[in-house]
């Protein structure tokens, strides 16, 4: 008995020093009057009440770190503490969370350097009451130069750390795989390709997997960019040509262009390339398709045609439109344009799923931005066709794919603003007008993580659940199922 | 066995085991060594719970990281030796100790033999080697627990043990236990050996669907003691299995083992030492001398270079490429290059590479003519293309191109990633300071090559289009020594006179001063493509240079070719003339 008594006292004491931070700084604390810097830098961001704890670092040489984290609504204040790194409680976190939804939390970091403390200015991070979509997709890929080597499509639930494996190339022999794309979000119905080894285009549907080998005698290529209808029944995507070249100086390291595209629409259902829906022209390249939330528009990318590679720097890409018929599977022209391509290049057109905004990425040239530094994300109020300020959401490096949550309120858009090499996955929040708030890095449990990761995040895609399709069975098909070549 | 006996064995053992361990440092340091130095570039340890958990949370992840964690010894003179040798020792001896477990009259000649087969079939990392050391602890702390319920059970936790630090170690254990029961157990116990092997092989399958997304390979042999992306070696199989078929055999013939002890001692001892001396002397890896080139270059020592192909001679293209980069290195290029076995474009550059050695010696001779994005680009899919993702020495080439470019945040990124890494965070740490642009541009190695940076755009590639890609460099800047160097040599050696001139004329009116290499080719030129005293004489000839190169003309029909070659073999007109026309 009297073991269980001390054993329950030891406990008692050990979690009861876990819970109080011993060395909590009350007298002889500095004033500092600016911010701490942290990375990520979540300071004055906009949240969704559903995201996992925004663990960060406070850079510079710091023994001890208290942060003070109090809501607006319910006053509470919790403290955390921390080496040079703060890793919230996630329980404690999403009480926080919760309780101040539509409010804003007030973060108030003390720092230890030399046996000084000092306490920071503090600073507020606001918390939306719309959630985020719970999931995101992406393509784990070293960043370009031609070669590939380990890649795989993954899933991070967003309201946690969980990251799972949707495929990853060394189990399907270290092919290529790419294009994730899925209908309206709906991780049930998701589609994309594998090339070199086991290759075509794979289209889970249903709990089923259908591998197509999508190239035709009237198309230049096997499917590329794609983009579901909202119906489920059809994807548009382009065929291209697509060639690389490596720049000579230092502004520039890789072109990715076009000798030639088009724009497809594809029907599941009969499995052929409706020929009623096909962009496809000899003076001009067409490409990045996608359709509008309500399905009667075809959007794309549109540039005259010219002579490739010699005038790669002289090709700018339109942004079009074209109404759909999705009971009849046919376009009907004419063709709108959108946004001009006067002095600068379209891509990525992305309509968010209210219908309200037109989103895409704008560059010098060209339609592959993901290796121009000038590349930035734009948009369009589809209400009045004016474009909205998008300052907030970009930065003085690559800002290239970005996806809309399934309520409009956020997008996700891929940055190289960290290092200028690797992409990263940025949330931002969309207000009802349109304006973004400041974006925030996808939390990671290590803040020290993409320090030492090695990937880029390629074609981040927010969805509205786990993909529950295995892993081993994506793999069954591609090891074991023969491609199906298209009507 | 009486103790006079016991002991004389015992010594007889103690003189093998050092003897093997005295050999296999040999046969690594004389053979491996600068192979070894090399394998050290395809792991990086680091200090990181970010590398410790990502291994970790594979199967056979922890045998990586002591594999890796050993590994960086490879880095140092002796290291490789060292440690393999002492491996090989420690492998030998515990697989010794478990023969002696399941019979007392064994030497350790005979738990010598499997071990051998590392001679012949070595390996890449010590993961293979560490994952032998798990097997047979493990099966040591099995066979010591008498009690057999107790002695089952830890078994089966030595098997999950051992297939998650050191996958496949777990097969290794299942099979040893399975001959220890089969030996050792009661009757009728078979069934424990076959428990054992058929839990060794069902886990992983519980693993892949429980705890990994891992291909059916990885999981059963993890990804880390061969390259997962080739087929298994059959040395894999041969080593994995040598040692139980070993121990079934000796066990077989313990009985006729008896008797004979000195002449077995000396016999064995003789055989080990024979078979130690053919494999020291005549082991030597195929292209030792382009690792032993790549060692010199890692470090610096170009002269070392030049000074052993003047001493052996070139015997591949790989080190050929080294010896050029040597030449241009220590500014000999223009007298010597011509000495060496040309080949073409391959010797100077390799060709579109997609080898290890390849993409390093790319990156470096890119670096070296100051092709900053070519360097980067070798570099950094010298970097993703290796098995691990990781390539220190080419991470710190990419650190120095991303300052060279003015590319803070992306040199800052494997700064960081290097300062982890226990071997390359003195170097990381100091180039920290380079990431202050003022600094960076008062650095004189980062202010010289921003100096010979490109300048005109352009898309050919230094190892496809070595002329183009050249031409657009001198272009830019004639200045460029090494570039010049290189593009004239390869003019030269293409035998492409009429486009050496245009450079020539380039150099004189820059007033440069002209190798003696240079003055014999373009004598050359005059004498027989062009015919213009005037212009010849605006070069600036030596007289010296000019004579000889009348004398070989006079001469060249009327001595045998062996004379010329002895007389004019290491002239440029004599190369022009009789070597052979390379594409």
């Amino acid at each position: 008995m009297k073991r269980v008594i001390l054993s329950t006292f030891v406990l008692f004491i050990l979690l009861t020093a876990c819970n109080r931070p011993q060395g909590m700084p009350t007298e002889n604390v500095g004033e500092r009057q600016a911010m701490p810097v942290i990375f990520p830098d979540y300071t004055e961001v906009t949240i969704p009440y559903n995201i996992a704890p925004l663990n960060f670092r406070i850079e510079g040489e710091k023994e001890n770190v208290y942060v003070h984290v109090s809501g607006n609504i319910t006053g509470e204040t919790v403290v955390f503490e921390g080496k040079a790194s703060i890793r919230f409680n996630e329980k404690k976190w999403k009480r926080l969370l919760a309780g101040n939804k539509g409010g804003w939390l007030t973060v108030a970091v003390y720092t230890e350097e030399k046996a000084a403390w000092n306490r920071w200015q503090p600073f507020r991070i606001y918390i939306s009451d719309k959630a985020i979509d719970s999931h995101l997709a992406y393509r784990l890929i070293e960043p370009g130069y031609k070669k590939w080597h380990i890649m795989g499509l993954y899933q991070r639930d967003l309201t946690s750390f969980r990251e799972k494996t949707i495929i990853r190339n060394d189990m399907v022999g270290y092919n290529c795989i790419n294009c994730h794309s899925f209908c309206g979000g709906d991780p049930e119905q998701m589609m994309f390709h594998m090339r070199a080894a086991n290759g075509g285009t794979y289209i889970l549907q249903g709990g089923e997997i259908e591998k197509l080998y999508t190239k035709t005698d009237k198309t230049i290529s096997h499917l590329t960019y794609p983009y579901w209808h909202p119906s489920g029944r059809y994807i548009t995507a382009s065929v291209n040509d697509i060639k690389q070249f490596f720049h000579a100086v230092k502004e520039k390291k890789i072109e990715v262009f076009d000798l030639e595209s088009d724009v497809v629409v594809y029907d599941i259902a009969k499995r052929e390339i409706l020929s009623g829906a096909s962009l496809i022209t000899r003076d001009a390249f067409e490409t990045f398709p996608s359709f509008s939330a309500d399905g009667q528009w075809l959007y794309f990318c549109s540039a005259p045609a010219k002579k490739m590679p010699d005038h790669y720097a002289e090709v700018r890409y339109n942004l079009c439109r074209v109404a759909f018929d999705a009971e009849k599977g046919e376009i009907r022209m004419p063709v709108d344009t959108l946004v001009r391509a006067d002095s600068l290049s379209a891509s990525f057109p992305r309509i968010s799923p209210n219908g309200r905004f037109m989103m895409y990425t704008e560059t010098a040239y060209g339609q592959f931005p993901i290796w121009h530094t000038d590349a930035e994300i734009r948009m369009i109020d589809l209400e009045n066709n004016q474009a909205v300020d998008m300052t907030a959401l970009n930065s003085s490096d690559t800002e290239s794919y970005h996806s809309w949550s399934s309520n409009s309120h956020w997008v996700v858009v891929s940055s190289r603003r960290d290092n200028g090499l690797y992409t990263l996955p940025y949330l931002c929040h969309i207000g009802v007008d349109g304006q973004p708030a400041k974006p925030f890095l996808m939390p990671q449990k290590d803040p020290d993580y993409y320090d030492h990761q090695l990937y880029s995040y390629n074609l981040p895609e927010l969805i509205q659940g786990e993909i529950t399709t295995s892993p081993y069975k994506i793999q069954r098909s591609a090891l074991k199922d023969k491609a199906i070549p298209l009507h | 066995m009486s103790d006079r006996k016991t002991t004389h064995k015992r010594r007889i053992d103690y003189l093998q085991g050092v003897l093997f361990i005295a050999g296999s440092f040999l046969f690594i340091q004389v053979n491996y060594r600068y192979w070894y130095h090399f394998m050290e570039q395809y792991v990086l340890f680091r200090t990181t719970p970010f590398y410790f958990f990502g291994l970790l949370s594979q199967p056979g992840g922890f045998n990586a990281y002591l594999s890796e964690f050993l590994m960086q010894s490879f880095y140092f003179p002796l290291g490789a030796a060292s440690v393999i040798a002492l491996l090989f020792g420690g492998v030998a001896f515990l697989y010794y100790l478990f023969l002696r477990r399941i019979q007392r009259e064994v030497s350790l000649f005979g738990a010598l033999l499997p071990v051998f087969l590392f001679w012949l079939f070595p390996v890449e990392t010590l993961a293979p080697l560490l994952a032998l050391v798990f097997a047979f602890s493990s099966v040591l702390l099995y066979t010591s627990i008498p009690k057999k319920n107790l002695r089952y059970l830890v078994g089966i936790l030595l098997i999950g043990v051992n297939y998650f630090l050191a996958a496949p170690a777990h097969l290794e254990l299942a099979i040893l236990i399975g001959i220890f029961e089969w030996v050792k157990g009661e009757k009728g116990k078979v069934w424990i050996a076959l428990v054992a092997i058929g839990w060794s092989v069902l886990l992983p399958v519980l693993a892949m669907h429980t705890v990994y997304v891992i291909p059916l390979r990885e999981a059963y042999l993890s990804k880390h003691l061969y390259h997962p992306e080739y087929p298994i070696p059959y040395a894999f199989w041969l080593i994995g299995l040598a040692f139980p078929v070993g121990a079934i055999l000796l066990y077989g013939l313990r009985k006729k083992a008896g008797g004979g002890g000195k002449v077995k001692a000396v016999v064995s001892t003789g055989l080990l030492f024979v078979c130690m001396a053919i494999g020291i002397g005549w082991g030597k890896h195929p292209m030792e001398q382009a690792y032993r080139y790549d060692y010199y270059a890692r470090q610096g020592q170009w002269q070392a270079i030049v000074t052993e192909a003047q001493r052996t001679g070139v015997h591949d293209k790989d080190a050929l490429v080294y010896t050029h980069l040597a030449l241009s290195r220590t500014g000999q290029f223009n007298e010597q290059f011509l000495q060496l076995p040309q080949i073409g474009e391959a010797g100077f550059i390799p060709q579109d590479p997609k080898s290890r050695l390849g993409l390093i010696e790319a990156a470096e001779v890119a670096w070296q003519l100051n092709h900053i994005n070519s360097a980067q680009r070798f570099a950094f899919v010298g970097v993703l293309s290796s098995q691990r993702c990781i390539q220190p020495r080419l991470m710190m080439r990419l650190v120095e191109t991303y300052l060279v470019n003015e590319e803070y945040k992306a040199a800052e990124k494997y700064i960081t990633i290097l300062e982890s890494a226990p071997l390359y965070r003195s170097w990381a740490r100091s180039q920290r300071r380079f990431l202050d642009p003022a600094t960076a541009a008062e650095t004189p190695w980062i202010a010289e090559r921003r100096a010979l940076r490109s300048v005109t755009d352009n898309n050919f590639d230094l190892t496809v289009n070595f002329s183009n890609a050249l031409a657009f460099q001198l272009d830019d800047h004639p200045d460029n020594r090494a570039a010049f160097e290189y593009a004239m040599g390869y003019l030269l050696v293409r035998k492409d006179i009429p486009t050496f001139m245009h450079y020539m004329e380039l150099l004189r009116d820059n007033g440069k001063a002209f190798p003696v290499v240079y003055q014999e080719a373009i004598c050359l030129f005059f004498s027989t493509m062009k015919s213009d005293p005037e212009a010849f004489r605006s070069f600036p000839i030596d007289k010296e240079v000019y004579s000889r190169f009348i004398s070989f003309v006079q001469s060249a029909q009327k001595v045998s070719p062996a004379i010329l070659k002895q007389q004019y073999g290491d002239t440029y007109y004599y190369y022009a003339q009789f070597a052979p026309t390379l594409k």
